[in-house]
């Protein structure tokens, strides 16, 4: 384990958490509001692959991102309209839109532009990199911290501008309200609905972020399944921080822990599938503890 | 009156999945016809593809087994009104033990199969208990723990393999099982083996469980409200815990009867999940058991249409999944013709209601 | 102009059924993407007529007594050998096009499925089906017997001609080893010379997802790498699949972090995350994997990080094959095992300016020696299919 001295290995997990990140901050929203957005995973696809072609096909960045931000929006708004207007069941609207996203993605790609797996024929465009005037001078420091794409300081500013948002706004407090009860957030005239709505359209937006994160951030193309679960690994995350959006970047960072160490760890010889276990088990192990403690902490007030 | 308005009920259900179908073969339709070259012959091809040889058409039965295993073990999960996708680790997990004892243990005929079955589903069977044990001890959620689970079960169940079995010519797959573990064809000329016929038992059983045991009244009370269940006597937890039990044995069982029916060695190199699948099948079954393998049947008809059509042409199979996604978004829906519904409960009434003022006069 | 205009506005259609059927009030996010979606149909149409031209020239020269050629593999863009074999039946219509009929079937990557597309294939009539893969092994040994009279070509993969009778089946194995090997030798000057981003002598190997096929690159590599300097230490990792660019890039940028400079990439697909990994740093390079990926690169910001590339051409051996057919089938000997290495230009790595210029001539010069070693037998590369996982290892190690 001699490599938790190797700077470039905190870079690495810094790097692995900015996607999961974004994808927890989304789950964190929604379930604020009391919704479960299951489609994290479609949005993230949906917009990794719309950026790629939008960049792509105009050679701007910003044409790209507005572009697959877009794209994840109206499909997460998709999921919002089918669970509020149709009454749809959470679940399975949510597996409904990861399935046709999946596979649609795939079509979309290979019909536009006639590559199969990935877009290697679209030279895309990507978010630059950035070095931090200050911290970049500190040595150590500046190694881990500075030099990151973009993308990853913005998912940390959110990460805070969201805990603000929910814990000191009214916006927040709405919710919030919606998300404990929908009944007792009607009767003093929120109009739950609407919050909802909201909620799930800054959940698009930022799952679009991280899906982008992963096809124009840290390599500039997109790959069939490059997602790869992160949509899924938000949810453990989210359900891990308890409606904190401070406790959802630790968790996050937790997972970047865990996958930093099983890519560092396959230099030393390890079996690569029983490392790949490593960010996976972490977290149910985390999950679970946490949860326990939620529930005896839960108990414990109750008793008072 | 009671049972003819229960009849009507049905009726809406069937329509609304057919309008569901056909909405989302329509959609795919219009697709072909703009990305396709030659749409007729693509269209062609994905409806009747499977049709077009008798190895086609037996490939829609091969690829239905596995499929109705996961749909009714999702069926019985599902309907306590939890939502694990232990499934997946249940199926997959369950292949890797199948493929063990298939590859290490010698047995004679048919009890290899037998152990190599039973194994399998004892497997299933513990796995998918593991997050609804989770739930009660700790209250963290089956779904997250159930979703991590099946990337763990995936890395550790092909690790395990490679450890043990791998084939050096090849450096992927396993050593070849021995030749009494197999299942054995059912149909020349066709890969079609006799995992069909545990299906159709298992179908049978499951039917007879959910639709007409006091289990399956149970479960549905519980599934439907938990709380009115535990004032009616029913043992919540119990009952709960054996639907996971079932729902993973199912699994197990089919993971098992894929992997000695359809190979010859291990081979799933990338992880399966099926659990997306059997929501889906659950689903356009309406829930219902017996109605199951139809739709199971559907499901692969489509998906082996897909591929026959993309082995021609420039029309690319995974257009099965934006059919698919759409086809469950408007299944899931509630309002979706709820319109039709409403007229039609309207003009019911009113019927009934000129019934009665005639009867009254 | 027309057909791309068509894709475009599929997708288009698609999006605006879903939406109207549900009514979605989403529409500004529609509009842009529609936006979008114009502003991206002039390169569309420009791509798609391309290859319609390519396409009305096929079916032109349709015409004749022609064998039929036809090659099931699972997805033709797999950036790998898959890929290749691709290649070398488009070389084959285009260059041989008065002979040959060339009929490619993607068989998708569920393979419980690929053995229907075989049938299917030698129902259709074909006199010669390709297919790639150890994943075949199994198909090419009972498919043919049912079908003497149509040729069978399987590459990557020798088949057990003992099961029965296999007069029609050719199995095509490639000497990867050696092109390793030289990739090996390259590796071990580069990490030493005067252009490697550090003087520790460590490289780096990234594999798609480790078989038979990957690793008798990596044996060759490893014993390369250790002839020209056993003291040379070897990272290896492996992606999980084939087509995780980020994983790749992660992996390569591990093994930079612990001293690589010079990682070579056996990954497909997600090999080019190793070469972008190593385009972001100074003196740090990347070994192509298949075909020559400066050329394939080229225009790119990645190209000048490959020094060179670890070629293993199935398009050539496969076109080789069909020519060698085309004017006289006797000359092809089918019911046998064939190997195609250096002579053939079938294996070996690209010698080019970027080489000369990261080693130096003095170092090229000593590879062109290995490289007569090996094809005079003086030197003997180890294969993996004849290793256990244990032995290896023991190469990587060098112990």
């Amino acid at each position: 384990m001699n490599f938790f001295t190797n700077l470039d290995f905190w870079f690495t997990v810094l790097r692995c958490t900015t996607p999961v990140l974004f994808a927890t901050m989304a789950a964190l929203i929604a379930s604020q509001s009391g919704l479960l957005n299951l489609g994290l995973e479609g949005a993230m696809t949906i917009a990794a692959l719309c950026g790629v072609l939008g960049s792509g096909f105009t050679g701007s960045l910003f044409v790209g991102a507005i572009t697959g931000i877009a794209a994840g929006t109206v499909y997460t708004m998709l999921l919002a309209y089918f669970i509020q207007h149709f009454k749809a069941n959470q679940v399975i609207t949510g597996v409904a839109l990861n399935l046709a996203a999946g596979g649609g993605s795939v079509f979309c790609l290979y019909s536009l532009t006639g590559d199969k797996n990935a877009s290697n024929s679209l030279a895309s465009a990507a978010f630059p990199a950035l070095k931090i005037p200050v911290i970049d001078g500190i040595p150590g420091l500046g190694d881990i911290l500075s030099g990151h794409n973009c993308l990853t300081y913005v998912a940390f500013l959110v990460a805070i501008l969201l805990f603000i948002v929910l814990n000191k706004t009214d916006f927040g407090v709405h919710i919030r309200a919606v998300g404990e009860s929908e009944e007792a957030a009607r009767s003093v005239g929120i109009n739950v609905e609407k919050v909802r709505y909201q909620a799930m359209f800054i959940s698009g937006v930022l799952a679009s972020l991280g899906g982008m994160y992963l096809s124009m951030g840290y390599v500039n193309r997109f790959t069939a399944s490059m997602v790869a679960g992160r949509g899924y690994i938000a949810l453990a995350t989210n359900a891990m921080a308890a409606g904190s959006a401070l406790l959802g970047m630790v968790s996050s960072i937790l997972y970047g822990f865990g996958s930093g160490i099983s890519i560092y760890l396959q230099n030393n010889n390890v079996d690569p599938y029983l490392i790949t276990i490593i960010p996976y088990a972490s977290i149910i192990v985390f999950y679970v503890i946490f949860s326990f403690y939620y529930k005896v902490k839960r108990r414990s007030e109750e008793t008072l | 009156m009671k049972t003819a308005g229960k009849k009507k009920f049905e009726w809406y259900g069937i329509i609304r999945v057919t309008a569901a179908i056909l909405i989302s073969l329509f959609i795919a339709a219009a697709i072909i016809f703009v990305v396709a070259d030659d749409p007729m012959t693509a269209l062609y091809k994905f409806l009747l593809g499977p049709f077009s040889t008798k190895r086609n058409f037996f490939n829609v039965i091969e690829t239905m087994i596995p499929l109705v295993f996961c749909g009714l073990a999702i069926n019985v999960m599902h309907k306590s009104g939890l939502f694990s996708m232990a499934a997946d680790s249940s199926f997959y997990f369950s292949g890797v033990v199948a493929a063990s004892i298939a590859i290490a243990c010698p047995m004679p005929n048919i009890v290899h199969q037998i152990v190599i079955l039973a194994a399998a589903m004892a497997v299933g069977g513990l796995i998918s208990v593991i997050p609804i044990f989770i739930k009660r001890k700790t209250g963290a959620s089956e779904m997250v723990v159930s979703l991590m689970m099946n990337y763990i079960f995936f890395n550790f169940g092909y690790w395990l393999i490679r450890k043990n079995f791998l084939d050096p010519t090849n450096g992927s797959f396993s050593t070849p099982f021995q030749k009494t573990a197999t299942l054995g064809k059912m149909i020349k000329g066709t890969n079609t083996h006799y995992g069909l016929l545990i299906m159709v038992a298992v179908v049978i059983f499951m039917w007879i469980l959910m639709d007409k045991s006091k289990f399956g009244r149970e479960l549905k009370l519980t599934g439907s409200n938990e709380n009115f269940a535990r004032y009616a006597g029913i043992k919540v937890t119990k009952v709960v815990f054996l639907s996971q039990l079932i729902g993973g044995m199912l699994a197990g069982l089919g993971g098992g009867v894929e992997m000695i029916g359809m190979y010859k060695k291990f081979q799933w190199i990338t992880s399966v999940s099926y659990v997306w699948d059997g929501i889906l099948i659950n689903l356009l079954a309406g829930t219902r058991p017996l109605m199951i393998p139809v739709s199971a049947f559907f499901i692969s008809y489509i998906r082996i249409g897909a591929l026959v059509m993309s082995r021609g042409g420039d029309v690319d199979s995974e257009i099965v999944s934006i059919i698919q996604g759409i086809m469950i978004l408007l299944i899931a829906s509630e309002r979706f013709l709820y319109q039709m519904k409403k007229r039609k409960e309207e003009r019911e009434a009113l019927q009934n209601q000129s019934l009665e003022a005639e009867g009254a006069n | 102009m027309k057909n791309g205009f068509k894709k475009v506005s599929a997708m288009a259609l698609a999006v605006a059924m879903i939406l109207s059927m549900t009514a979605c009030g989403g529409s500004k996010q529609a509009e842009t993407t529609a936006a979008a979606t114009k502003a991206a149909e002039t390169t569309a149409a420009a791509k798609a007529e391309e290859t319609k031209a390519a396409e009305t020239e096929a079916a032109k020269a349709a015409d004749g007594e022609k064998l039929k050629l036809t090659l099931c593999i699972g997805r033709k863009n797999d950036l790998s050998f898959q890929q290749s074999a691709y290649e070398g039946a488009m070389r084959v219509q285009d260059e041989l096009g008065d002979k040959y009929e060339v009929n490619v079937v993607e068989m998708g990557d569920d393979t419980t499925k690929w053995q229907a597309a075989f049938y299917d294939a030698a129902d259709s009539g074909a006199d010669i089906i390709v297919g790639t893969g150890f994943q075949n092994k199994e198909n090419f040994e009972t498919i043919p017997q049912e079908y003497p009279d149509t040729k069978f070509i399987l590459f990557d993969q020798d088949v057990d001609y003992s099961v029965g009778d296999l007069e029609n089946v050719m199995g095509v194995l490639f000497d990867s080893n050696q092109s390793g090997f030289l990739a090996g030798a390259v590796a071990a000057y580069y990490t030493v010379s005067e252009n490697a981003a550090n003087p520790d002598k460590t490289v780096g190997f990234v594999g798609g997802v480790e078989s038979t096929t990957i690793n008798n690159f990596l044996v060759g590599f490893a014993e390369g790498m250790h002839y020209v300097d056993p003291e040379t230490k070897l990272l290896t990792a492996f992606v999980g699949d084939f087509m995780d660019t980020a994983k790749a890039k992660d992996l390569a940028n591990a093994q930079i972090s612990e001293g690589a400079d010079i990682i070579f990439q056996v990954a497909g697909g997600a090999g080019n995350g190793v070469i972008e990994a190593a385009a972001e740093k100074d003196g740090v390079m990347a070994i192509g994997v298949d075909s020559d990926q400066y050329k394939t690169l080229e225009g790119t910001n990645l190209q000048s990080s490959v020094i060179t590339s670890s070629l293993k051409r199935l398009d050539n051996a496969l076109f080789k094959i069909c020519s060698d057919y085309a004017k006289d089938p006797a000359s092809v000997a089918f019911g046998e095992t064939a190997t195609y290495g250096l002579e053939d230009d079938a294996v070996g790595i690209v010698f080019n300016d970027n080489l000369t210029k990261s080693i130096g001539e003095e170092n090229v010069a000593k590879v062109e020696e290995i490289l007569s070693k090996i094809q005079s037998g003086e030197i003997v590369v180890s294969e993996a299919a004849k290793l256990s996982a244990d032995e290896i290892a023991a190469i990587v190690n060098n112990k």
